[in-house]
């Protein structure tokens, strides 16, 4: 990661700026901004509907944007009066259900995007494959092979031409669990090795967390942040991208000179804006001890393994979420507690105007 | 001649809506919305949507209109032409002879859809329902039938019960003199109510397998008798089958020409031929044609309009006991007696015929070479319609099922107005637009070819279609972004996967051009025949010998296509790998 975090002032590989896309009366996509580096990968994050699939189609071609540009590299491909087909964009695409061509087998299908002379040759197609692990099931057709090796022969195929941008569609969605977790870390490697910058499009957050380099959030249409992973989770701008991405509690309150006032007492502040404000914090940054007099208790608790989500009623009725790590430190359900927020707040202009209104938890 | 057949698969009636609602639902994504139907597809996000949020090329629109125009050209013509005679139209039109034309059409139709219905709807409920013995027999042999065209049915009646056919010359020696005449209303009306009934049978049988027996169940567990449960849940049910049954019947008997002409009952197709061959002024057959293009749109939109709702009215297919049998007691000999007999006088009869006369023309030295020539003549043309068919078919095809909206879809309907209208009327139509405009075509085989194409469109824009709505176009697109025109992904994705709808695309056409007999007959050069020609002049004059070989052919012509129908039809919800 750190080396990456060296090289950020590399030239943009893909940008997109103000795209505009309306099916009928129904938006996909309004005024998304993109940009991504060269060698980065980018998730576009968001759950299901919001878009996220119909920016990856206006970067490959596959639709043409109502407004806005989209650049890939010095070129651009989209815009006023310009429309460069998907074939001339040298961008490949990883479909969600693959698209392997179906009457090809393996070898063919990955050398399908090279030029007649280097298909002849039967180099190249043999280099992705082996770069993917699959040289054995060259002369196999799509249907014989498992999920996991369709994905990337998918993969392969979409290398082949070399592309300077590859672009993935969900493209773990329909692995299983299991499967999921090994291809992901696979297909990283992959990608690196072969120094192609990615972008991909998941709802999936733990996804999109371990594999970006950076992820775009995109709710409603869209693009509400774009940041590193970590950036996302500790320092996220709106409640909107905080309750997305992790768990969060929320709380009315006041905010003046970098602290803010709330209930929980007078916390210090990371980031936001001062006046009325609603104040965000992670479960795992609040700190519960037992204490027969604490202004809490606790009314319920999930248990989960590695860590556990406990529910706090306050004596104020705010409920507030805990996450606690390895031992359960004797808590239980009932119990009295005293809580302390362990880390600054993010506080955000309060979205009600009346802090009372407003309804901290789901 | 039973095109209709081809009206029935590829309307959108039953596999087309069958094979989107699969491929839809098949994609089995977790975040599509709704089940989704021609409405809401219009208005999805592309994930959920075939590329069809881009409009359309231009080139590929101006195709697709071009040739949906050209199937309409000639209709509309036809209006032109008839409308020039002036007053002279309502001449016609109030003639006496017109409204006997008329009448006898209409009693005709409704004759025959009566009696094809009732036979259908018995025939489907004994062999589904009942404890009839060898059910599965009959349930083929009935519906057999279905492979003679009309003409040659007509053939074998003629042949069988005609002043000098079989059964005559069989009984002259006990010193019959001559059989009760087998020519007008009666002999019209036997040969196509049993020609027709399949279609009622097949479409009633399909309805009667899918419904779900529980239905009957809760109704007769809510205190209903029997008789009752029949009237107020299963008739209900077989409606819309029994009605999209007769709606086939009813077209099959209006655009009949082989079997009224042959049996010489004047109903319009027959009077529209003989206006044309014998009058000098051919306004008259302009105009009949007209008023039987006329009557058949009436019955469409009729039968349109009552169909929204009856289209959707198929039980779920979830998992269900089989149906429960009938026993039927003392009818079981009588129900025994008559499917044997139908099956006996569809099937039997006219094959006992065709092989009599067969051996007949043997003995008495009749050539086979002619015949030779003849086939020949069939197949070349068929092949040709075939080829010019489906490569005509190709823009709609791709136009609607990978830019779906108001332009595809209006092009789409176009090209299914000539295949529903008589044969007899687009000939004519084209006879009238030829001899004007193109004069050169005139009485060529590329006019012929040009009437088979209109006329056989919709069967390979239905193969296509279908096919095409199995391929992801997520297919296409991988080969776009892989650095392919759309040009080049067309053929080496799109072509190749599409080989099974285009060969049975193809096939369709081809099948019907060569039992195509109205437009053949109009159309074709002079002195050209066909196999179709040929067993209609042959029965015509009387002389049985010289049918019997062709019509033996075309029996085996007309049971291939049926038999691909068939497995298209079963094949369609299980080709799960291309999608």
């Amino acid at each position: 990661m750190t080396d990456i975090d060296n090289n950020q002032k590399q030239r943009t590989a893909i940008e997109c700026v103000g795209l505009c896309k309306r099916y009928g009366d129904i938006p996909a996509v309004c005024g998304a901004d993109l940009s991504v580096s060269e060698g980065r990968f980018l998730a576009l994050l968001g759950p299901s509907g919001c878009g996220k699939t119909t920016v990856l189609r206006l970067i490959a071609g596959l639709e043409v944007p109502d407004r806005g540009e989209v650049r890939v590299g010095a070129q651009t491909v989209a815009g006023p009066g310009i429309n460069v087909p998907p074939e001339e964009r040298k961008v490949g695409m990883v479909f969600q259900e693959y698209a392997l061509f179906p009457h090809l087998n393996i070898e063919d299908n990955a050398a399908y995007g090279l030029s007649a002379y280097e298909r002849s040759q039967g180099k190249r197609a043999h280099e992705v494959l082996s770069l993917v692990g699959l040289e054995g099931v060259k002369d196999r057709m799509p249907h014989e092979l498992s999920g996991g090796q369709q994905q990337r022969v998918a993969l392969a195929r979409a290398l082949a031409p070399r592309p300077d941008v590859i672009l993935l569609d969900e493209p773990f969605s329909n692995l299983d669990a299991g499967m999921r977790v090994r291809l992901r870390a696979e297909v990283r490697r992959i990608l690196r090795k072969a120094q192609v910058t990615a972008v991909f499009v998941t709802h999936d957050q733990e996804e999109a967390l371990s594999l970006a380099d950076e992820i775009a959030v995109m709710i409603d249409n869209r693009i509400v942040q774009t940041d590193t992973p970590e950036r996302l989770y500790r320092r996220p701008e709106s409640h909107m991208v905080a309750t997305f991405l992790g768990d969060a509690n929320f709380l009315p309150g006041r905010a003046r000179n970098g602290a803010v006032e709330c209930e929980l007492g007078t916390l210090p502040m990371a980031q936001g804006t001062e006046g009325d404000v609603e104040i965000m914090f992670r479960p795992e940054d609040l700190v519960l001890t037992s204490d027969e007099k604490g202004p809490g208790v606790i009314i319920e608790r999930e248990y989960f393994g590695h860590d556990q989500l406990l529910r706090v009623r306050m004596d104020s009725n705010t409920i507030l979420k805990s996450r606690l790590v390895g031992c359960c430190r004797g808590l239980r359900e009932g119990e009295r507690v005293r809580v302390k927020v362990d880390s600054p707040v993010i506080a955000y202009p309060s979205p009600y105007g009346c802090p009372a209104e407003v309804s901290p938890l789901e | 001649m039973y095109r209709h057949a081809g009206f029935f698969f590829n309307d959108g009636m039953f596999i087309d809506r069958a094979d989107e609602l699969n491929f839809w639902s098949g994609k089995n994504r977790t975040d599509m919305a709704e089940p989704s139907g021609q409405h809401t597809m219009d208005r999805m996000v592309p994930p959920f949507k075939p590329g069809g949020a881009r409009r359309p090329p231009l080139p590929l629109m101006i195709l697709a209109a071009g040739i949906a125009a050209a199937t309409l050209l000639p209709m509309a013509y036809l209006a032109i032409r008839a409308l020039e005679s002036g007053f002279g139209v309502f001449e016609i039109v109030f003639r006496p002879r017109t409204l006997s034309v008329f009448l006898n059409t209409a009693i005709l139709a409704g004759t025959v859809t009566a009696g094809s219905v009732i036979i259908g709807v018995l025939i489907a409920w004994l062999t589904v329902r009942t404890d009839l013995p060898w059910r599965k027999f009959w349930a083929t042999t009935t519906c057999l039938p279905l492979v003679l065209p009309s003409y040659v049915g007509a053939f074998a009646l003629v042949g069988a019960l005609g002043p000098t056919g079989m059964v005559q010359s069989l009984l002259q020696p006990l010193g019959v003199e001559r059989l009760p005449s087998i020519y007008g209303f009666p002999g019209a009306w036997l040969a196509l109510t049993l020609f027709t009934y399949p279609y009622v049978q097949l479409s009633v049988r399909g309805a009667l397998r899918g419904l779900d027996p529980s239905l009957e169940d809760a109704a007769r567990s809510l205190g209903r008798s029997a008789p009752r449960v029949f009237r107020e849940i299963t008739l209900p049910h077989l409606r819309p089958s029994i009605h999209a049954g007769a709606l086939l019947v009813v077209l099959y008997t209006l655009s009949d020409f082989g079997a009224v002409s042959l049996l010489q009952f004047n109903s319009f197709t027959r009077a529209i031929y003989v206006q044309y061959t014998s009058a000098l002024d051919r306004s008259a057959a302009a105009v009949l044609a007209m008023m039987l293009v006329m009557l058949t749109f009436v019955i469409l939109m009729t039968e349109y309009r009552m169909r929204g709702r009856a289209l959707y009215y198929r039980s779920s297919s979830g998992s269900r006991r089989p149906p429960t049998v009938v026993p039927l007691g003392k009818w079981r000999l009588p129900a025994l007696i008559f499917v044997s007999l139908v099956s006996l006088m569809a099937l039997g009869v006219p094959l006992t015929v065709i092989v009599y006369w067969l051996f007949r023309g043997l003995m008495a030295g009749e050539q086979f070479a002619p015949h030779a020539q003849i086939a020949f003549n069939s197949l070349i043309v068929s092949g040709q319609a075939a080829v010019a068919g489906v490569m005509a078919a190709f823009p709609i095809v791709i136009l609607a099922v990978r830019h779906p909206g108001m332009v595809s879809r209006v092009c789409e309907r176009c090209t299914y107005v000539a295949h529903s209208l008589p044969g007899i009327a687009v000939a004519l139509a084209l006879v009238f637009f030829g001899a004007r405009y193109v004069p050169a075509l005139y009485q060529s085989m590329a006019m012929l070819v040009f009437a088979y194409v209109i006329l056989f469109l919709p069967l390979a824009v239905g193969s296509l279609r279908a096919s095409m709505l199995q391929l992801s176009p997520r297919l296409e697109e991988a080969g776009r972004i892989l650095g392919r025109s759309s040009g080049r992904v067309l053929w080496s994705v799109t072509f190749p996967l599409m080989r099974p709808g285009i060969l049975m695309g193809l096939a369709l056409v081809f099948l019907s051009c060569m039992k195509e007999l109205p437009a053949t007959l109009i159309l074709g050069p002079t002195g050209f025949n066909t196999l179709a020609t040929r067993i209609w002049g042959a029965t015509e004059e009387a002389f049985f010998a010289r049918a019997a070989a062709p019509a033996l052919i075309l029996v085996l012509v007309s049971a291939i296509s049926l038999w691909i129908m068939f497995a298209h039809e079963e094949g369609s919800g299980s080709r799960g790998r291309f999608r």
